[in-house]
């Protein structure tokens, strides 16, 4: 079978560019100074405590993989916004889109090459991952299963930041709308969530809270919402978090009990809109 | 080769395409001619599959060009009027990459493009990279690689333009060449000479139309026969003005040293009675021709008049 050319060349060029050094340098740098620093509070107080907090494993291990997170959000559309316009402003896109290459395929291609860097950006990332194994507690399944989440909604990220630059003619317009959807995901809906809570708390009758529970469903689409449920998932207070959605935001049971499943689901349904946004975007032009 | 039926293409209420209509014949190089928005461009990537028309019909060896969109690009390799390289990239990776892109694999390929890189002088830069190649070589190697696929239509936007002259004759250079593989071409340029000089047929497009189409040499003998006379005498100037005065087909006449230039509007015939009957009055008559047409003549012509049907020389 033959290797998407898109990707192969995107690999290729990525690969001999100075920027991808630089930009592994700096994640596992950034990442290892927050871990490292979390890791050594934790022993510092056990020190003069002379008592091991073992909630504070969980709390090692929640900011570990937020951080890493927040970095993937933060990186991924800097490397993917200008993956489409990018081209546009080299003018290879037009030689491209006379090849018989469909623009589902050209689209595949950069998605497979922004995956190829986000699997690269985490795996170079373990040895400061492996941190959170230091007192034990964690399982590997348990490691495995977040940095699967975390790759994949790296990857829903960069399908966004590919779509917006099919869509949008310049890297710069392209970056910043990247950047506003990460942000408008993970904050925006929080926002949106919260202000619904304020309405609610000053509202007289039933209703908001009703009206809550279903706008709290935004929150399916927030990655960083799935990776919270995740992780609270994975420690002895598992049912912490479907309980909180149950009694803070009126989530339906029926969502809240299954929320890490829906929102992958819905988040899949995203990702494959946003692959169909860029294809078509690529389409013979009307204009 | 191509067939283009009543095109029309319009951005927003400009119609930049008005009913185009033109057909090319294969194993043609075909001179795509016309003033800056006359709908050069918007034509050929209309063709190219990279716009849409608004309506009409492109047929390309009898594939529906709308249609059959993967038949098309099979057939066509597109060189537009700017285009960009990928930095990072080598040469043949260049070559390579466009093959791979086509689905072409296997051991045919390396000697696909070194053998295309080779047609167009670049053989020796086959792992240098892009970015350090001049302009002229950036042109030809994307001329390279409209080949790769082996098309039968080629279209090229401006293939000369930014070149120094010596890069442009190479360029020409190829692009007869290329003849020889029985491809058909298209071509569009500003450089008229030039084209003059390649082109075995040429089409002038004005505000979306075909306004003049045909072939090279029919075009510009029928140029030549609205071209003045030039008349030289190797002596009795005078006597010669004087004659031509009373002839009823000479509407002006301009002289300088020994030669005479004759607006004269009769045909070759009346050409042959003009000329023996001035050798019979013992007029010395060294030379006598029509000045040669020009395609910028032509296009001049052409462009600075308004309206005006399709005319076909065949």
């Amino acid at each position: 079978m033959q290797i998407n050319p898109v990707f192969r060349k995107e690999l290729k060029l990525t690969m001999r560019s100075s920027r991808l050094p630089m930009i592994l340098l700096i994640y596992n740098s950034v990442l290892a100074f927050i871990t490292l620093l979390v890791f050594y509070t934790i022993i510092e107080n056990a020190r003069w405590t002379q008592v091991m907090d073992y909630t504070a494993v969980f709390l090692l291990y929640m900011i570990t993989f937020v951080a890493e997170g927040l970095l993937l959000a933060f990186i991924i559309p800097a490397l993917t916004s200008n993956a489409i316009s990018g081209e546009r402003e080299r003018q290879t896109l037009d030689i491209l889109l006379t090849t018989p290459m469909s623009p589902f395929r050209i689209i595949l291609g950069k998605l497979m090459s922004s995956i190829s860097i986000i699997l690269l950006l985490v795996i170079s990332s373990i040895p400061v991952l492996a941190i959170v194994f230091a007192f034990g507690g964690v399982s590997l399944l348990d490691v495995i299963k977040v940095v699967c989440y975390l790759v994949f909604a790296s990857v829903f990220a960069g399908a966004m930041s590919i779509a917006s630059s099919a869509r949008f003619k310049k890297t710069t317009t392209s970056t910043v709308v990247s950047y506003a959807g990460v942000l408008g995901l993970i904050v925006g809906t929080v926002l949106i969530v919260t202000l619904g809570v304020m309405v609610s708390t000053v509202s007289p009758v039933d209703a908001p809270s009703v009206i809550l529970g279903i706008l709290s469903m935004i929150l399916l689409v927030n990655p960083g919402v799935t990776v919270i449920a995740l992780l609270s998932g994975q420690f002895s207070y598992s049912d912490s978090f479907p309980a909180a959605l149950r009694e803070t935001l009126n989530v339906p049971p029926i969502v809240s009990e299954h929320w890490i499943v829906l929102s992958i689901v819905i988040q899949c349904v995203l990702l494959a809109a946003m692959i169909w946004s860029a294809s078509a975007a690529l389409g013979p032009k009307r204009r | 080769m191509l067939e283009i039926q009543n095109l029309y293409k319009y951005y927003g209420t400009f119609a930049a395409l008005n009913g185009l209509n033109l057909t090319i014949k294969k194993g043609e190089l075909f001179g795509f001619v016309g003033p800056n928005g006359a709908g050069k461009t918007t034509t050929m990537r209309i063709i190219c599959g990279l716009l849409k028309a608004d309506s009409g019909q492109v047929y390309i060896d009898g594939v529906d060009a709308f249609k059959q969109q993967r038949q098309l690009k099979e057939k066509i390799g597109y060189m537009p009027d700017f285009f960009g390289v990928y930095d990072n990239l080598k040469v043949y990776e260049y070559m390579d990459f466009y093959a791979s892109a086509y689905g072409l694999t296997g051991d045919c390929v390396k000697r696909t493009c070194l053998e295309l890189l080779d047609r167009v002088n670049l053989g020796d830069k086959a792992s240098a990279y892009v970015d350090h190649l001049s302009r002229g070589m950036k042109q030809r190697l994307c001329l390279a690689r409209t080949l790769i696929h082996d098309p039968s239509l080629l279209i090229l936007d401006e293939p000369a333009s930014g070149l120094d002259p010596q890069a442009r004759f190479e360029m020409q250079e190829i692009l007869k060449g290329l003849l020889d593989l029985d491809k058909t071409l298209v071509v569009s340029s500003h450089i008229l000479p030039e084209l003059s000089r390649m082109c075995t047929s040429v089409g002038v497009i004005q505000a979306g139309k075909m306004v003049l189409c045909g072939g090279m040499e029919e075009i510009m003998s029928l140029m030549a026969s609205a071209n003045p006379l030039v008349i030289s005498l190797t002596d009795k100037v005078d006597q010669a003005v004087e004659y031509l005065k009373q002839q009823p087909l000479v509407a002006t006449l301009s002289y300088k040293d020994h030669t005479v230039r004759v607006d004269f509007k009769g045909d070759s015939e009346d050409e042959v009675r003009l000329l023996s009957q001035m050798v019979q009055i013992g007029l010395p008559v060294s030379s006598f021709s029509r000045e040669e047409g020009s395609l910028e003549a032509l296009f001049l012509q052409i462009t600075s008049q308004t309206g005006g049907g399709i005319f076909y020389a065949n």
